[in-house]
């Protein structure tokens, strides 16, 4: 076996040490994370506890922990990704992970009497499964006369799934923002609506709704939909990003 | 909402290298995340991912990892589970990015966590150098030398993460070493022809 260099170690070892993120790195993920999965963990419990007895358990404890966090934690997830370079919208016809029904389970390990083969079947995770289906109308972009949940009907979709198409919409909604493109970004939102009118991620489309109108120049708009979500979410760490659009 | 659980009551998680008895260490999102997620983000940089999709890329390893924790037994590392996903979220992410674009041009962007300056020069000339040569090489052997040299992964791990026979692995980490040190070489040969007068 060729050995690599000290040289070539020194480097690498450089280069670990660059690549691995910062707190501020990880501790944005988590906040992320934390407001994902407690704003799915009501739903999704249903759908674990048959599958793994204590699963419930866990999560809910990050749910308990999440009524706070999802706030605080969508409110930074939309502050740094105004930040961040422009994307391609995702589709909610297609997001970004779906971790959908044809997911294998993770590690489900060989018979304990075999010594365990190489491979896992992890490389049968399905990321993002939509657009390789045959026979699935694929809408690439939502819009209020057409929403994604007329053209990508997922009668059996599991609760995390749907937070997937929320995310998706809410991202688009963004992408639609920092694109200067405030009408799309209201298309996607009014298309959030109409799919998950009591959405798990409806504080965070409602404060995008309210920059989304400002920038759209409809000014009557703004004060109305800022005025509902304050009276909705009166603590919101949103709130004063409602409170600077149009001011 | 289910009432909280105290978190300080579960269990810690293992070492990574030890298989985790699930039924009687549950374990949570978040403390797989706290145990892990600085490993789940140099692994997706080294895969390929560009730190203008880092986060989302993150994200997306986790929402698989929510959704199926539920699922885990515990017959495997938690990290392999972790790594099998990152690579798939890594291809995705690549299989997005734009055609004519390099995830290498943000390198710049890793953020400064040296002591100086000429230290946070050299290593994120460093990390660009490396990640430069990774994308040069075939995805099959990059994602062995990334897992191996720059994960510390053993072979036998990197094996069940790939799902390929152990000397497949021994055989795409030779080639991987043999490219990279030769691509290392001519950079370093064409640095210091620019160097020289």
């Amino acid at each position: 076996m060729t050995d690599l260099s000290a040289e070539t170690r020194a480097l690498l070892s450089e280069a670990r040490d660059q690549l691995s993120p910062s707190p501020d790195d990880l501790d944005r993920g988590r906040q992320r994370l934390l407001a994902i999965t407690a704003g799915a963990t009501a739903a999704a419990v249903p759908a674990t506890a048959s599958t793994a007895a204590g699963s419930s358990a866990r999560l809910a404890i990050i749910g308990g922990a999440g009524a706070l966090a999802i706030a605080v934690a969508i409110a930074v997830m939309a502050g740094r990704d105004r930040g961040r370079a422009a994307a391609p919208p995702p589709s909610p016809a297609a997001p970004t992970v779906v971790a959908s029904s044809t997911v294998p389970p993770p590690i489900t390990g060989a018979p304990a009497i075999d010594p365990p083969p190489p491979a896992i079947a992890l490389d049968d995770i399905e990321l993002d499964p939509t657009p390789r289906r045959a026979g699935r109308a694929v809408a690439p972009t939502p819009a209020p006369s057409a929403p994604p949940s007329e053209a990508v009907a997922e009668p059996s979709a599991a609760p995390v799934d749907a937070l997937a198409r929320e995310l998706a919409y809410v991202r688009q909604a963004r992408a639609a923002l920092r694109a200067d493109d405030p009408r799309a970004a209201l298309a996607a939102l009014a298309a959030y609506r109409a799919e998950f009118p009591d959405g798990q991620l409806a504080e965070e489309s409602s404060a995008l709704a309210v920059e989304a109108a400002c920038a759209a120049g409809q000014r009557d708009e703004v004060a109305a939909l800022r005025a509902g979500f304050v009276a909705r979410w009166p603590r919101s760490t949103a709130r004063a990003r409602v409170d600077r659009a149009c001011r | 909402m289910a009432a909280p659980t105290d978190a300080t009551m579960m269990p810690a998680l293992p070492m990574a290298s030890t298989p985790i008895a699930v039924a009687a260490a549950p374990l949570t999102v978040a403390e797989v995340y706290d145990r892990h997620a600085a490993m789940v983000f140099r692994a997706l940089r080294s895969l390929g991912v560009a730190p203008a999709n880092l986060d989302d890329a993150v994200q997306d390893v986790f929402v698989v990892v929510h959704r199926r924790l539920g699922e885990f037994e515990g017959r495997s590392a938690v990290t392999t589970w972790l790594y099998a996903i990152a690579r798939r979220v890594a291809a995705d992410h690549r299989r997005r990015r734009p055609a004519g674009t390099s995830p290498l041009t943000a390198v710049t962007d890793v953020a400064d966590r040296a002591a100086g300056p000429d230290r946070a020069l050299e290593r994120r000339q460093a990390a660009r150098t490396v990640l430069e040569i990774l994308d040069t090489l075939d995805p099959e052997q990059r994602e062995v030398f990334a897992l191996m040299e720059l994960e510390q992964l053993t072979a036998p791990a990197v094996a069940e993460v790939i799902g390929v026979p152990l000397n497949t692995v021994y055989s795409r980490l030779r080639l991987a070493r043999a490219r990279f040190e030769q691509a290392l070489a001519r950079r370093r040969a064409i640095d210091a022809r620019e160097v020289t007068p």
